[in-house]
């Protein structure tokens, strides 16, 4: 049995549990009795994947079906791993500790460029051929990837079956259901592909073929077997009614987000124009404060977690926050349970809940300006004013607070020397903003600066922009590091290693896919790792298969070039994100979406309009 | 206020929860059964559960002991044992819940269920008593300190049976365990491989019992 030979191994690794499944809220299903296994993969360690919200809600709506039976898996760390390769123990599941190429669909969540070797490596590991065109005919498993790095699938495409785009809460049983009918007729994997291509937000990539111009650009895709030419993502309508888990899986160790949370709302208002987020998860949808409330309180009991989080893009911009909060605080309060608020705007709460959230909130203060001028931040639309950014520094040191971490961006389209030494200002201002208050804390003042490298993204105004080079990436960071005059700045920032990878799999087309099996090949997995990263390796296997980085890193496109991923369709018009774009360079900015529509193209899925 | 001790069992996929996990694991446990455990008045307070010897990790258990007191001084001994239990997963369940009689310090020894199983066939009976039967059993024990020291752990090895069955070398073993003086059984079993030159397959360590110096179960 492969329990047998996985429990022989487990004392010899790092953090055993993981690997063993058997949590309270994990659910065993006799498999005699279920019709479809779903093996979902998360494409990282147990201890990032655990705290992924996505696979708690897929995870719990597949096995709310009697016959359906969805399990974990996660990869094995590297300790692990070698022991399962010496020992011939292919990846298995945690629930049933059986092999996942026996399941019927395998999916994989692609949240992180980086983690897209991991997805190989996990096939490999499964004993599933790593090519969707050498999987041959039997039916299952059926290889599905879905997340919010699958709008540009590309990269990945020839290692999937399926790609399913958008919001998976109806997408996801209605694969299942089709699946299930035509297992039962016998039928072939491409029979069933082909029928799958039917289902709005499954892209079947096998069935597209694409050609390219003589510059190496694409010309088109071109369509085969009756497959629609543009494949649209899903939208859950009614949010406020969308399935959401009466209980989570709890790790019996500690991992990054060990906690109940609850989704109060989805897509976002702000429009900031190099956040792929921002524009690939429209229209902005929210719960309403009773349904939130009844998740809260139904999610702390079946759990008994003692830590509670909210998760949103801005949970600031729902429109109820005040009661929300409110009713939320006395809750948690009640019940020894600490309420964590990430992602949220603090200028412009009432004082009365600011006293409040200051009781609960202890972790140091994070604020993201992301740019050093105001011209700059009116360029991507970060509508954040200095004022703003000040009067929030002044509550959280007059609140008790002498840590303040601000977020920057470094290499955004338009940026000079000037907007780099403005981030500098920007952090000096917040120290001598602090030693200005009279009742200050005792003690001295830290303000971390942390800025990253800009990654232009698909499905954002900024989409046709060029990566800045390595030279001119470390040329700006030291730029950055000799205008910080004072010792109560800290700065950081990442490799230009990570970001250019970033900026490749993130825009790349189908000829990344031999690239990254090269990679694979050489020995790259957990790229986001920085024990594992090995930079030499992907350009070693860029050289060998004849593709250039500078060709997806850092060239300028233009408006009417075709893109891998425009025959996916996420609504926002690409005449939309144009005009954006031309606007960034006028330094113009666009006005949230509750003060005026921008017309981007997203109402058609709500009939109208997004709001009122 | 009602201080309580529980008895559980921790077995199979559960023997992999390691001690420091197992606090918030049954402070999650205590909150999804509804039961109100009292916490600690202070600065910071945490909710006041305890577990006198440790098990190390991998090991299964029929007598695992946890400490804790409860608010609502009108809840049954019973009543808390099945709430914890339905929500408790597969590997973890309270078999006896009581107001404690006696004091941690009163542990002195604990009682294991071994299974060695290896195709090897030096793991048998025969090899077990040669090896049990020398003079001294000489092993490097790490002290408080953090350094080695060679100890005997004949004296304080008390085999209590021997025998060879179907599934592999069965050993039934008392060793000192308790806050002032512990000893691990793995520290005979590593012994007893470097006597054979050779590792069995698999190792399964069940602690049976917890008793006292004049050899009662601890309550």
């Amino acid at each position: 049995m492969l329990k047998d030979k996985i429990e022989r191994l487990l004392l010899k690794v790092q953090k055993p549990s993981r690997y063993i499944g058997g949590e309270p809220g994990s659910v065993m299903k006799n498999k005699e009795n279920v019709d479809v296994r779903f093996a979902f993969c998360f494409p990282d360690s147990y201890d990032i994947g655990m705290s992924h919200l996505g696979m708690k809600i897929l995870y719990s709506l597949i096995n709310s079906r009697e016959n359906y039976w969805c399990e974990r898996v996660f990869a094995p760390w590297l300790d692990f791993e070698e022991l399962m390769r010496e020992n011939d123990i292919p990846l298995y599941a945690l629930e049933s500790l059986e092999p996942v190429k026996d399941f019927d669909f395998i999916g994989f969540t692609m949240q992180y460029e980086l983690s897209y070797t991991n997805l190989l490596n996990m096939l490999d590991l499964a004993g599933v051929p790593i090519y969707a065109s050498d999987r041959g005919e039997s039916l299952a498993p059926i290889v599905v990837a879905g997340g919010p790095c699958v709008c540009n699938p590309e990269p990945f495409a020839e290692f999937c079956d399926i790609i399913s785009l958008g919001e998976g809460e109806e997408v996801t049983l209605e694969m299942m259901e089709l699946y299930e009918k035509m297992k039962k007729q016998g039928a072939t994997r491409q029979e069933f592909l082909k029928e799958a291509s039917k289902i709005e937000g499954l892209y079947i990539p096998s069935l597209y073929d694409v050609e390219y111009n003589d510059d190496g650009t694409i010309k088109k895709y071109v369509p085969k077997d009756g497959a629609p030419e543009i494949i649209r993502k899903r939208i859950i309508k009614d949010f406020d009614k969308v399935f959401y888990p009466e209980t989570f899986v709890v790790p019996f160790s500690e991992i990054v987000h060990n906690r109940a949370s609850v989704e109060v709302l989805r897509g976002c208002i702000r429009g900031c124009r190099f956040c792929q987020a921002g524009f690939i998860y429209r229209p902005f949808r929210e719960k309403s404060t009773e349904k939130i409330s009844c998740q809260v309180k139904n999610l702390c009991e079946n759990t008994g977690y003692e830590e509670l989080s909210l998760s949103s893009l801005s949970t600031s911009d729902h429109s109820q926050i005040d009661e929300m909060l409110t009713e939320l605080i006395k809750y948690t309060e009640n019940e020894h349970v600490n309420l964590t608020l990430p992602s949220l705007r603090v200028d412009n709460f009432s004082d009365a809940l600011l006293e409040k959230i200051k009781k609960v909130r202890k972790s140091g203060l994070t604020f993201a300006p992301e740019a050093g001028t105001q011209r700059l931040r009116d360029v991507i639309n970060k509508n954040v004013s200095e004022e703003e950014i000040m009067s929030t520094c002044r509550i959280a040191f007059e609140g008790g607070y002498t840590k303040v971490k601000l977020y920057f961006m470094m290499g955004l389209p338009t940026e000079t020397d000037e907007d780099i030494i403005g981030i500098a200002d920007t952090a000096q201002k917040v120290v001598d903003l602090f030693y200005s208050i009279p009742d200050r804390p005792k003690g001295s003042v830290s303000v971390s600066i942390s800025v990253a490298t800009f990654v232009p993204k698909p499905f954002t105004p900024f989409e046709f922009e060029a990566q800045i080079s390595r030279e001119e990436i470390e040329r700006r960071q030291r730029l950055l590091v000799d205008s910080v005059k004072s010792k109560k700045i800290k700065v950081s920032w990442h490799s230009p290693d990570i970001s250019i990878l970033e900026e490749v799999l993130a825009k790349g087309d189908r000829k990344i896919a031999k690239v990254m099996y090269e990679a694979w090949k050489s020995g790259c997995k957990f790229d986001s790792w920085g024990e594992t990263f090995d930079y030499e390796k992907w350009q070693t296997a860029f050289e060998k298969c004849g593709v250039d980085i500078g060709f997806y890193a850092n060239r300028q496109r233009e408006y009417d070039e075709v893109f891998p991923w425009d025959h996916l369709d996420y609504y926002v018009k690409k005449e939309f994100l144009v005009s954006e774009n031309k606007k960034a360079k006028e330094n113009l900015t666009t006005p949230n979406c509750r003060q005026k529509c921008s017309g981007c193209g997203v109402n058609v899925c709500v009939g109208g309009a997004c709001f009122g | 206020m009602v201080k309580l001790r529980a008895r559980f069992e921790k077995k199979d996929r559960a023997k992999y929860i390691s001690h420091l996990d197992l606090y918030r694991f049954m402070q999650r446990t205590f909150k999804r059964a509804g039961i109100s455990v009292w916490y600690t008045e202070g600065f910071n307070p945490h909710l006041y559960i305890m577990f006198p010897l440790p098990l190390s990790l991998g090991f299964e258990s029929d007598c695992e002991i946890m400490d804790f007191n409860i608010t609502d001084d009108n809840l049954s001994p019973q009543y808390i044992v099945e709430k914890m239990n339905s929500v408790l997963p597969d590997g973890i369940k309270l078999t006896d819940l009581y107001e404690p009689v006696m004091k941690h310090t009163e542990i002195a020894y604990s009682v294991y269920d071994i299974l060695l199983i290896s195709d090897n066939k030096e793991f048998c009976k025969e090899k077990f008593d040669s090896f049990i039967s020398q003079d001294e059993i000489i092993i490097k024990k790490k002290t408080k300190k953090k350094t080695f020291k060679d100890v005997d752990i004949k004296p304080v090895s008390d085999v209590l049976a021997v025998s060879d069955t179907p599934q592999g070398l069965s050993i039934k073993l008392k060793m000192p365990s308790g806050s002032a003086v512990n000893y691990n059984p793995s520290l005979l079993l590593d012994a007893f491989y470097a006597y054979t030159g050779a590792e069995p397959e698999f190792a399964r360590i069940n602690r049976t019992n917890i008793i006292t110096e004049n050899g009662d179960d601890f309550r």
